[in-house]
């Protein structure tokens, strides 16, 4: 372990007291609570953290914030691995793990670093010109190629094992960032009793009251804070969210943010999640994200040890490590020059304050003269050496001269850009200031206000000045008074910059470290005709990063600026989209993954179903029974035609209750369902039940079901388990858009009933047996299509006499609570019936064997005629879907109309979805004369059978044709036949 | 005589709650639940009879009311969720028996399951699936909602408190009540959940 030869000896936002050891690629580390994991390995003295994203580049760490472009590193290991985290937000923990990204076979000898010497290669929009020809190669060998080398760092590709979790909030006063501007709106709108979050990225809140050494009203920054936050957590109404950032603005006052629960932890803590996705509504918002410190474009400015300035004093006062002992300056701003004297005031040689600017203020340069520190005014730093970190600059002086200074450290300012990502994600574009040479928000989202340095104010004064007074608007804006807050005394700002953004130089100098966007390549898009700046970002990926170009944008546009002869207010900006930050999947979906994906609808009935060792399959966000296995079974073919023959030669029972159902009363309930349905049931008498059809407004089938009328005034309606929603909003819609006059109520009653069919010849035997002692259930007192509601030990029931299966058959209901106890009931009376459960495979073979038509059918693009039910269309009313069902294409009698198959092969296997072919037709589209919708083997005939629309069908029974089904090989010669295969008279319906 | 049908709760297969008590949850069980819809043109007198005989002003909002064992929700026009402890699927032939052609009666206690929840942290819970706002000013004793909770439709209303703590109602279909209790235990799991018998 090495020694943490740049940590100094006190002070620092650390606590000394708890020692964290830690380990990067193969080496281990020891660092202190408060740490981040880039202070901690600066405090070692590691400079190279990573390898560039194209010309693998050593690059060290520029920043300490969440803009960092350059130290990307993969943190944990197995299935908790995660890459491309930024070292300077990863806060150290005892047994961190993390490794460089990007290099092979190790971070100090890279090969990928050949691409610096190609790098003519490797130019903006070198995909557009290397890698055309020959055609073919691409997607054999460029491809391939291509996509091993890029990308940055590796996923786990495990599972995640850890939780996540999403969760609402509500404010009167969201505030976005807890530095000075944010506490100070904070703090103003808290004490007026509006409900206020304060969100902030870091977890110790301040900003830049912890890297820089600044006083409010006579004490320090961070002790101003302190007190903040005590009153801020004293309020109720007040909540802090810390390591939390949010990412995007949406309507209506929606903010997205993401709070980093345990990634400060070796593990998550016992149910807690690793991160939680805030979605917060808040009536106003106060944007006080502060400004994002700009690199100077100038060669060799990559190189590790080239820092931003004021993240230099971060590490200095909050870290307390001093990056360098032998350090320079190099800027055009004020600011940059705390840097020089934090760094002399902590033992570090200052070797040069080099400042782009003519003249700066006399303050500054007494206070230079006053550590000893030599300043060069209007001079630039032209070039960097080292290989692997940063050994020497060269300066070219105002008068031109070329000095080569000795230096182990850079640090780097061109001033600063308003982090005003948030501001333009809803359309929002920001204006270029002249005064704080940058663009600020200009425009923002409704409800938003930005205080501090994001509007382009830099002073500390500004900041709390402007905080207070944009907190106190937001709360007074939501029906809070506001007592005039005072506003805290500051010590001098030192604001003064001008702009300047790059210096001509012959070495790469760049612009987007994490693209690996240079200045040559800012020029090369200048010089192809790129120049808007859209244009730009897209051919050389200039802030398409994952940092966004957070350091790199405005340099960009700039220099393209300055390319074409605009100004910067002509060439403008490009806008963020959320997120601002990397947000992973597993945030967003939060407790919906894996089996809770989605929300799963279960009958009543389920227990026991699983209980008797059924396998479910999906029906929308049903669980249905598919098949009941019984001992000795295991391929689903046999036990769904020994259900089938069981049901058809003793008794089955299937569980119903997933078919919508909707309850229909009102004086006008009948004549509602006969504008509805394409047949009549105002007619229908009481303790009757009819099939019915239900079309589209365009003449399309929607639907079909049947409904029972127990009143005059009451009928319940039965739908589709896939069309149940979509049939109560269309008659929710006919209620109350078409009709509101009608005197009808609808309310949605499928879960209030657990419904089971009971079938086969021992039906009513069954039924007797269970109902005897309360209805009569003979064939004269309830015949085919009859219904009637009872009361059934004591709980209320209905039975209807429908079969969908073709037998004699009934459906019971009884309301969901009672539900389990009525199917266990129901076996124990069919016990020595013979009676089986069954599931849907088995009612699906039935109903073809019946040929009744189903979803395969009623599939969107038939007419009531194609299905064979056009004798239902009633010629003596009006309803739904009526007038567009007579469209010329609609009635057309070539239409592909419902007709049954079965292979002229009894042996032969027919498949849904294969195409009806002439005997000898060649298998083109011209040729195609309708296709197979729905087969099954019918263990009753013993061969397969099939239902198919095919044109003109039903006259054309008894004709031969090719099943041709190209995707698996099938082509089958097949007998067209009625669709109706088993008991076509209904000998065993009417039983 | 056969016995009687006996209903399931709907705790009875599901995994244990994480311990502790910042949370805590029950089921309804029996709970009489009907939906009634005024007949076109019947409000004004469906309300007066209402008013009549349970002693309840049907809210014409979302909102609950109550008097006694019975409470009204208001879900829509001219469209409750009558609420009555204990009575299940008797409520909805009583309440037909009192109001005869005023409005549309339709029995529930099948249709939903009830949640009573409640505890010093159920704000915190709720909050990770209800998109509503469930703060005291916001959702005052007396408000109800029809929404949506971890994609699962649900009715809240909110009681009086409890033991000093706000204690809300739940409703959700019946078929969904397992994938409720799943987001809910889990989302109640670092606060601790005791699961009472209500």
């Amino acid at each position: 372990m090495t020694s943490a030869q740049n940590r100094l000896a006190a002070g620092g936002l650390i606590d000394r007291s708890r020692s964290i050891r830690f380990s990067f690629d193969d080496d281990t580390y020891q660092g202190f609570a408060g740490d981040t994991l880039a202070s901690a390995l600066l405090a070692h003295g590691v400079r190279l953290v990573g390898r560039s994203f194209k010309y693998h580049r050593p690059r060290g760490i520029l920043t300490a914030g969440p803009e960092e472009p350059n130290a990307l590193v993969e943190l944990r290991s197995g299935a908790r691995r995660e890459p491309n985290t930024r070292a300077t937000t990863i806060e150290l923990h005892d047994g961190l793990q993390a490794w460089s990204q990007n290099r092979w076979p190790s971070l100090r000898y890279d090969v990928g670093a050949i691409n610096s010497l190609l790098s003519p290669l490797f130019v903006a929009g070198f995909y557009y010109k290397t890698f055309m020809w020959p055609a073919a190669f691409w997607e054999k060998v460029y491809e391939p190629a291509i996509r091993h080398a890029a990308g940055l760092g590796h996923a786990s590709g495990e599972a995640d094992p850890d939780t996540y979790e999403t969760i609402h909030a509500f404010c009167d006063v969201l505030i976005i960032g807890g530095g000075a501007a944010g506490l100070s709106a904070a703090l103003t709108a808290g004490r007026s009793g509006a409900r206020v979050i304060l969100c902030d990225e870091d977890s110790v809140l301040g900003g830049r009251l912890n890297g820089d050494l600044r006083e409010i009203d006579g004490r320090p920054g961070a002790e101003w804070t302190r007190h903040v936050i005590a009153e801020l957590d004293a309020l109720p109404n007040a909540r802090i969210l810390r390591r939390t950032s949010v990412f995007g603005v949406y309507d209506g006052g929606t903010y997205g943010a993401l709070e980093r629960v345990s990634d400060h932890l070796p593990e998550p803590p016992l149910h807690q999640p690793r991160q939680r996705l805030w979605k917060i509504v808040a009536r106003r918002a106060v944007l006080a994200s502060g400004a994002i410190e700009r690199p100077i474009v100038f060669g060799g400015n990559d190189r590790p040890g080239v820092m931003m300035a004021a993240g230099v004093r971060t590490y200095i006062n909050r870290f307390a490590v001093a990056p360098g002992r032998q350090a320079a300056i190099y800027t055009g701003c004020d600011d940059a020059w705390s840097t020089a004297f934090d760094l002399a005031r902590n033992g570090a040689t200052v070797a040069a304050i080099i400042d782009h600017r003519h003249t700066v203020a006399p303050q500054l340069r007494a206070e230079a003269t006053r550590l000893g520190i030599p300043v060069h005014l209007g001079a630039d730093v032209t070039d960097t050496r080292g290989q692997h970190r940063l050994q020497a600059i060269t300066l070219r002086t105002a008068d031109d001269g070329s000095r080569r200074l000795r230096v182990d450290l850079l640090a780097i300012s061109a001033g600063w850009s308003p982090n005003l990502g948030l501001t333009t994600h809803l359309g929002q574009k920001p204006r270029w200031s002249e005064t704080a040479a940058t663009f600020v928000p200009d425009a923002l989202p409704p409800g938003m206000s930005v205080a501090g340095a994001v509007s382009g104010a830099f002073s500390l004064a500004e900041a709390l000045r402007q905080g207070a007074a944009l907190g106190a608007a937001a709360a007074e804006a939501t029906g809070f008074t506001v007592a005039a807050p005072p506003v805290p005394r500051t010590d001098d700002d030192k604001v003064e910059l001008s702009a300047f953004w790059h210096v001509a130089s012959s070495s790469k100098a760049f612009v987007d470290f994490q693209h690996d966007v240079t200045s040559a390549d800012v020029a090369l898009a200048a010089r192809e005709g790129f120049r808007s700046v859209e244009h730009l970002k897209r051919y050389t990926t200039l802030g398409m990063a994952t940092d966004q170009g957070k350091t790199s944008n405005i340099n960009g546009h700039a220099m393209m600026a300055e390319l074409t002869g605009r100004t910067m207010a002509e060439i403008g900006t490009t806008v963020f989209r959320a997120p601002v930050i990397p947000v992973a999947i597993g945030a967003f979906a939060g407790h919906h993954r894996g089996r809770d994906f989605r929300p799963t609808r279960l009958t009543a009935g389920h227990g026991w179903a699983e209980q008797n060792k059924a396998s479910f399959v999906e029906a929308g966000a049903w669980l249905r029974a598919q098949w009941f296995t019984q001992e000795g079974e295991s391929d689903w073919l046999p036990i769904v035609s020994r259900e089938v023959r069981d049901v058809r030669s003793k008794v089955g029972v299937c569980d119903v209750s997933t078919l919508g159902k909707i309850d229909v009363q009102g004086s006008d309930a009948g004549l509602f369902l006969d504008r509805v349905y394409i047949n009549m049931f105002s007619t229908l008498p009481v303790g009757k039940t009819r099939y019915g059809v239900m079309l589209r407004e365009d003449g399309i089938v929607m639907d079909d079901g049947t409904a029972a009328r127990f009143a005059p005034d009451h009928y319940v309606v039965s739908t589709t388990t896939a069309n149940a929603a979509k049939v109560m909003q269309h008659l929710e819609h006919a209620r109350q858009v078409l009709w509101p006059e009608l005197d009808v109520q609808l309310v949605s009653v499928t879960e209030q009933w657990s419904q089971y069919s009971i079938a086969g010849p021992n039906a009513r035997q069954l039924l007797e047996r269970l109902l005897g002692d309360v209805i009569d259930a003979s064939d004269a007192a309830l015949p085919y299509l009859g219904c009637v509601a009872f009361t059934w030990r004591d709980v209320p029931a209905r039975l209807f006499r429908v079969s969908f299966s073709g037998e004699l058959a009934y459906e019971i209901a009884v309301p969901a609570q009672y539900g389990d106890a009525a199917i266990r009931a129901i076996m124990e009376a069919g016990a020595d019936l013979g009676i089986v459960p069954y599931g849907t495979e088995a009612l699906g073979v039935m109903r073809i064997e019946k040929g009744h038509v189903a979803g395969n059918e009623i599939n969107g693009t038939t007419t009531a005629t194609d299905l064979g039910l056009g004798r239902m269309m009633s010629q003596k009313k009006d309803y739904i879907g009526r007038v567009l069902a007579q469209r010329p294409g609609l009635v057309d009698p070539d239409r592909p109309t419902l007709v049954g198959l079965r292979p002229v092969d009894p042996l032969a296997r027919l498949r849904a979805g294969a195409h009806m072919l002439a005997v000898g037709a060649a298998p083109t589209t011209e040729n195609d004369q309708g296709y197979v919708t729905s087969v099954a083997f019918s263990p009753t005939l013993g061969h397969w059978i099939g239902l198919a629309l095919v044109r003109r069908g039903p006259q054309r029974i008894g004709e031969r044709m090719r099943a041709y089904d190209p995707v698996r090989d099938g082509d089958t010669e097949v007998e067209l036949v009625s669709p109706v295969f088993l008991d076509p008279q209904g000998a065993r319906l009417h039983g | 005589m056969a016995e009687s049908l006996s209903s399931r709760p709907t705790f009875a297969d599901e995994t244990p709650a994480p311990p502790g008590s910042r949370v805590t949850i029950a089921e309804r069980a029996n709970l009489g639940l009907a939906t009634l819809q005024a007949r076109k043109g019947q409000d004004a007198a469906l309300r007066d009879l209402i008013q009549q005989q349970y002693g309840v002003s049907l809210p014409q909002a979302p909102a609950i009311s109550r008097a006694g064992t019975i409470a009204f929700v208001g879900l829509g026009p001219h469209h409750w969720l009558a609420v009555a402890d204990g009575q299940s699927h008797h409520l909805a032939p009583s309440l037909k028996a009192a109001i005869g052609p005023l409005g549309s009666i339709v029995d529930q206690s099948g249709g939903y399951v009830v949640f009573r929840v409640g505890g010093a942290a159920i704000r915190d819970v709720l909050a990770k699936g209800f998109p509503i706002d469930l703060h005291e000013r916001a959702f005052p004793p007396g408000a109800a909602a029809t929404t949506v909770v971890a994609h699962i439709g649900a009715i809240i209303w909110r009681n009086d408190d409890h033991d000093g703590q706000p204690c809300f109602d739940i409703a959700v279909f019946r078929s969904l009540s397992r994938s409720f209790w799943r987001w809910f235990s889990d989302a109640a799991a670092e606060f601790g959940c005791e699961v009472k018998q209500h």
